[in-house]
Order: structure tokens, then sequence, then C-alpha cells
């Protein structure tokens, strides 16, 4: 009996080592070397390295350029998401009813999802372009004004959230497409009969049944959205300023241009520490929905 | 057929022993030496074609038996930056020679990555510089001594107007600061989209273009923070939002946005590097030679002596080219005083200020507005900051984006701008 208990942990070592090596090597590695480097001045030019302890996120909090990116990337995740979430179930909704052409529009409704996000972003920069911009076209022919999107803070901001919400919103769409067609007709009618309304039944019916897949895909795109990197560089390059600046972004300039190994870990740990957060977070949700 | 715990213990300890070895078999591949003699030259997509020509046509290969591969290197200083950081650091490199510009010369030579070039350069190639190349060269091609570029090409920042629209209006182009503020109420119509000027002004390297040639005008160094940048900065400003000279939007445009608004006939004048002379001639419709006329740059409070710099491409060979030796070879051939201005016959992208290649250069084209520059004595360096000059550019373009878009004040710019040039 004994024998055959370390047989079987034997054989269960033998089976997982190959994962967890590999986990080893591509997780555990990678974020122990990003928390030491994190705490060292570690620059490619340079060939001595110090470490020089919490330096570097002493430096990073202190300097307020840093803080107006991390607080524009809470927004930009936080607004994309809820939008993408509003937008999706909108869309869903929509497609969910019966009509002609229901197939096409369901197709058709992919389409920016499918588009790849950097010829999105350089497109948009083109639609939105003050003299020869789609957009600002159409805006002129109606109010005899040029609006000049990207040159101010907060328009580039709002405008690359909408940006971001119109490429992800038909994808958040399709998923809760799915979630419809899986709640039970029987649910409405017997609502009907009972009196309640197409938003009574939206809100007491729909939304309920939809709600792990909600919980679902608002923690996946806030995750998601906090790595996003080719819809800023390619839309606005991170300005005017730094005003469209999100973490991944700065970590790209600060790691791999500037080369300051050091400084860009410190960041990459705290946006690593941030995803954890919301992991957490999401984790506590599942639990206290008991999905 | 049941499958037993012994039966899947083998397969399993066979699948895996098959894929460790084809992995060390696919390694391995990876890291072989690249076998090939070819000589691997990393040049721009829009050079390619002159370069593979020139190689062909002038006998490279003929005379010293070393074939030459054109590659195409990234497009962008940034990309191309991240893949010589990662192949250098594995002790190689994609390319043997390499034609890369300002901004990748101060990167990879504070590195320590790029080959010392003076036991290739004869003196009969110093004497053929002229002293507007040689001061570019001293302050861009040499670190701690040593030479590790050769620049193939002298880049003018250039001042393009619109001469039929002058003639027109009757009256004069702008020589000065003070003139150019004037123009905003002579050509400016917000309603058409028409500006009396514009430019690219987005960040990644093209407002720092700009700023640096406006505090060249102004008589400084913007990596230094002096009065000068806030000459320069407030200058712009006034140009944007005080004088309707220039497209306030244009501090998130680039260079094809600018160039594409010129040609739909909304911009009188601005600055633009020569590309803009052959960008021009490619819109054959639209295009005549009273429409993009180069005259000399507004002069700023610095006087006409420092209206414009000049920058520019050029060779250099990475320590850990794979073919060093060959490298050598082609290098010394491209820079030869008998081969330089032969090149000019290939393309206007090795137009540059070498005795012999304005010699052989005559008087037609851009050759004509280089000599009009350079005879007027308006031509100084390109400002840079020594130490850490893409961390600078990046750090500047980012205050001057701000404060151009009326999101910190001047006062707040100029702080910050010295507290993070103080930390480089």
């Amino acid at each position: 009996m004994h024998q055959n208990k370390r047989k079987a942990i034997l054989v269960f070592a033998i089976l997982v080592a190959p994962v967890i090596l590999l986990r080893l090597a591509t997780a555990a590695y990678p974020i122990g070397q990003t928390i030491w480097l994190s705490m060292t001045d570690t620059h490619l030019f340079e060939s001595e390295h110090a470490f020089v302890g919490l330096d570097n996120y002493r430096n990073l909090f202190a300097d307020p350029e840093f803080r107006s990116i991390l607080g524009f990337s809470l927004v930009f995740i936080v607004a994309s998401t809820l939008l993408e979430i509003f937008f999706g179930l909108l869309i869903a909704s929509l497609l969910n009813t019966k009509f002609k052409g229901r197939f096409l529009a369901r197709t058709i409704n992919l389409l920016p999802w499918a588009i790849p996000t950097i010829v999105a972003a350089y497109a948009f920069q083109w639609l939105l372009d003050d003299q020869f911009g789609m957009f600002s076209h159409w805006i002129s022919q109606f109010t005899g004004m040029r609006p000049s999107v990207m040159s101010s803070a907060l328009n580039a901001r709002i405008t690359l959230i909408l940006v971001n919400v119109w490429k992800n919103a038909s994808f958040m769409a399709i998923i809760f497409l799915a979630g419809l067609q899986g709640v039970p007709q029987e649910l409405y009618e017997a609502a009907r009969v009972d009196g309640a309304g197409p938003l009574t039944r939206f809100f007491k019916i729909t939304i309920p049944m939809l709600m792990p897949l909600l919980i679902t895909m608002g923690m996946f795109f806030l995750i998601w959205q906090l790595t996003n990197f080719d819809l800023v560089y390619g839309l606005t390059s991170g300005g005017p300023g730094t005003a469209t600046t999100i973490v991944p972004l700065n970590i790209f300039h600060e790691g791999l241009i500037f080369f300051k190994f050091g400084y860009a870990s410190a960041i990459s740990v705290i946006l690593m520490v941030f995803v954890a957060v919301l992991g957490l977070v999401g984790v506590w949700q599942f639990r206290r929905f008991d999905y | 057929m049941a499958c037993t715990r012994r039966k899947f213990m083998k397969s399993t300890a066979q699948a895996t022993f098959a894929g460790t070895a084809s992995a060390g078999f696919f390694l391995s591949g990876c890291n072989k030496k690249d076998s090939s003699n070819k000589v691997k030259l990393g040049v721009s997509g829009f050079s390619a074609d002159a370069y593979r020509k020139l190689i062909d046509e002038l006998g490279f290969t003929d005379k010293t038996g070393i074939e030459v591969e054109v590659v195409l290197r990234p497009k962008t200083t940034n990309e191309l930056l991240m893949q010589m950081a990662s192949s250098i650091q594995a002790g190689t490199s994609p390319y043997d020679i390499l034609d890369f510009e300002d901004s990748i010369a101060m990167s990879l030579s504070r590195a320590g990555w790029l080959a010392p070039l003076d036991d290739l350069i004869s003196q009969d190639v110093w004497d053929d510089f002229t002293p507007a190349l040689m001061k570019m060269t001293k302050d861009w091609d040499q670190y701690k001594g040593q030479t590790f570029r050769i620049h193939h090409n002298f880049e003018l920042c250039y001042w393009w107007y619109r001469k039929d629209w002058f003639d027109s209006k009757g009256i004069a182009v702008p020589k000065t600061w003070d003139d150019v503020s004037a123009m905003g109420k002579v050509f400016t119509d917000k309603a058409a989209g028409i500006w009396a000027s514009e430019e690219g002004l987005i960040k990644n390297c093209n407002l720092s273009v700009y700023l640096e040639w406006i505090t060249r005008q102004a008589g400084g160094n913007p990596y230094q923070a002096g009065p000068e940048l806030q000459a320069a900065l407030r200058y712009i400003h006034d140009l944007m939002f005080k004088h309707d000279v220039m497209n306030p939007s244009c501090i998130q445009k680039n260079y094809d946005q600018q160039n594409n608004d010129y040609i739909a006939d909304r911009v009188a004048f601005m600055r633009q590097w020569p590309f803009f002379y052959d960008v021009t001639r490619q819109h054959k419709k639209w295009f005549n030679e009273d429409k993009v006329v180069c005259g000399l740059p507004p002069v700023g409070p610095a006087g006409a002596a420092s209206s414009t710099y000049a920058c520019g491409w050029g060779w250099g060979i990475p320590k850990t080219a794979p073919r060093y030796d060959q490298a050598c070879e082609l290098l010394k051939f491209l820079i030869s005083v008998e081969n330089s201005p032969k090149l000019l016959k290939y393309s206007n992208w090795f137009l540059n200020a070498r005795h012999s290649v304005l010699n052989a250069a005559g008087e037609d084209g851009l050759v004509k507005y280089l000599k009009m520059y350079l005879d007027a004595g308006i031509v100084t360096t390109r400002p840079f900051h020594s130490r850490r000059y893409t961390e600078a550019v990046s750090k500047i373009e980012n205050i001057a984006s701000a404060y151009l878009t009326n999101q910190i004040t001047l006062a707040d710019a100029m702080k910050s701008t010295r507290k993070k040039m103080d930390l480089l």
C-alpha cells in the first residue's frame, strides 16, 4: 500500500513536472527577474548597475506625469469596459430580435472587431483629420465649424475611448448574444402574462440571467484593456502631451526606447499588481454570486 | 483496445522524448551562424532600389569579390532600436553595415555598439568634407574621439512657400519672425480650412524637429532648457493661438498629413525636409514650379546664421557584424572620393556637402537650394543632447505638446523641462 502511494506520487510528479517547469520558465522567472530589476538602476547603455531598493517606485510616484498616466489608464479601462458592456448589450438585444437580414447584420457587426487594431488606429487618425477627415467634413457641413478633435487633451481622451469602444463592443455583443439565446423563452412568456413590459423584462430577467457573463466579460475586458498598446500608439502616440498615454505605452518608452530596464520594470510591477488586484476582485465576485 | 497505465506511461515518455529531440534540433538550427558570404547592407525601403542599382553598376563585387545583399531595415527609429538592442545583446547583428539616422546614431554610439571607423577613412576623404559637413560630423558622428558613422546625406530643414499666392496678394515673403506673425491676417481662412502655415507636430521626433529648428533660430539648444527654448515655445504658441498663423490641430499631425494639406492648397508656407521636393512632383496634375518654391527661412532673434540646421543619415558598422571585414571594404568603397559623387546619379539620398559631390551635382533640383542655403551662410548643426538624446527628445516633446495644447502654462513647461533634463 505504502509502495503504491509512493509510485502514484512519482507518476504524478513525472506528469506534472513539464507543466510546472514550463510555467516556472515562462512566468515565474520573468516575474521574479522583473521584480529584481525594478530594484536596480539597470540601463542598457551603462556597464554598471546598482541595487537601489525602492527608489524607482519612489521616483515614479513622485512624478506627476506618471500619476497622470496611471489616472488616465484607470479612466480608460473603466470607461471603455462600461461603455462596451452597455453597447454590447444593446447590439446583442437588437441582433436577438427577428428581422430580415439578421444573419447579415450579425456578420457586419463583427467587422470592427476583425479589423487589426493598428490599422483601425491609423484609419481613425485620417478620419479625424481636421482638413480631410470624414467626421470633420460631416460636422463642418452641418455646423460650418472644423473641429480639431485631437488637439485638445479632453477631446483626444474621449476619442480614444470611443474608438476603443467601437472596436470591442461588437465582440462583446456576440458573446452576449450567445448568452441571450440561452435564456429560456418561458421566463419571458410568463412575465408577459403577468403584465411585465419590455423594460421590466429586460431588467428583471435578461440582466440577472446574463449576470455571470457580464461579470466574466467585464473582468476580462478590464484586464485585457489594461494591456492595450497598439490603439494608443497608432492613434495618438500618447499625446497631446501625455494626455492619452497609458501604462503599457509608458513601459514601452522607458524600457524599449530609452532602455531604462530598472525603471521600466518598476512600472511593469505596478501594472502586474493592478492586474492581480483586478483578478482577485473577479474571483471574489464569482464566489459572491456563487456561479 | 483498452489503454493500460503501462501503455499510457510508455507513449507519454516516447512523446516527451520526441518533443525534446525535435526542440533540440530546432534550437540548434537557431544557433547556427549565418554562413552566407554576402555582406548585408541595411537600408530604408525608399532607398533600396537606388542601393541595388549602384552596387550593381559601380562594380563593387567585380572589384572585390564580395557580394552584397541589400536588406530592408525597420522604417521607424524605435523599431530599429529594439531590433538592434536584442541582436547586439545576442552577439550578432542583422546587418553588417547599416544606413541610419541621427537619433539612432546617438543611441547606438552611446551604448558602445558601433565599430570605430577612423582607420577606414583616408585623409583625402576628410579633405573632401566642407566645413559645414565637418562640423556636423564632429557633433553627430564622433564620440569619445572616435568616428562611428559617415554621412552620405546632408539634409537641411527647408522653408517652402506658395509663390503664386504671395504674387497674387502682391506681398513679399516673410523675412523675420515678426513678418511671419503678420501672415495669419493675410492667408488664414479658418472656415475654409486654410492656414498661413502648418507643421507635422505629432510626437515621435516630428515635434522635436520643429522645436529644435525654432530654438536654433532663437539662438539656443532646446535640451539646455534655457531662455531660447522659452522664446521658441512662446513664439509657436502665439503663432497658433494669438496670430492665427499656424493650425493648432497640427500638434497631432504627421508629415503625410502636413504634406497633404499643402498639396490640397490649404497652406501658404511651412518647414519640411527635402523629401517634400519629390513628394510635390509626384502630384503631376497639381504641381507647378510656383506652387513649391524654396526660400530662405524667416530669421529669428539669433540672426540669419542660425536660420536652419543640417542633419542626415550615414553608414556605420555594428561591432557584432557577422561579416565585419567585408563590411569595412564596402564602407571604404562607398565613401571614397571617386565613388561618392557617382552615388548622386542614383538618388538625391546621396546628396551631401562634400566638395566632390557638390562639384558633380550641377545646379538643378534640390542642389540649387542646398547651395543657396550654404552660400547664404545660414546653416548650423542640429542641436542635441549628448548623453541621452532619444529620451531627451521624448521628454521635451511631451512637455511642449502639453503646453501647445494649453494643458500647462509656459512657466510650468519650462520648470518641468529643466527638471527632466537635469535627471538625464
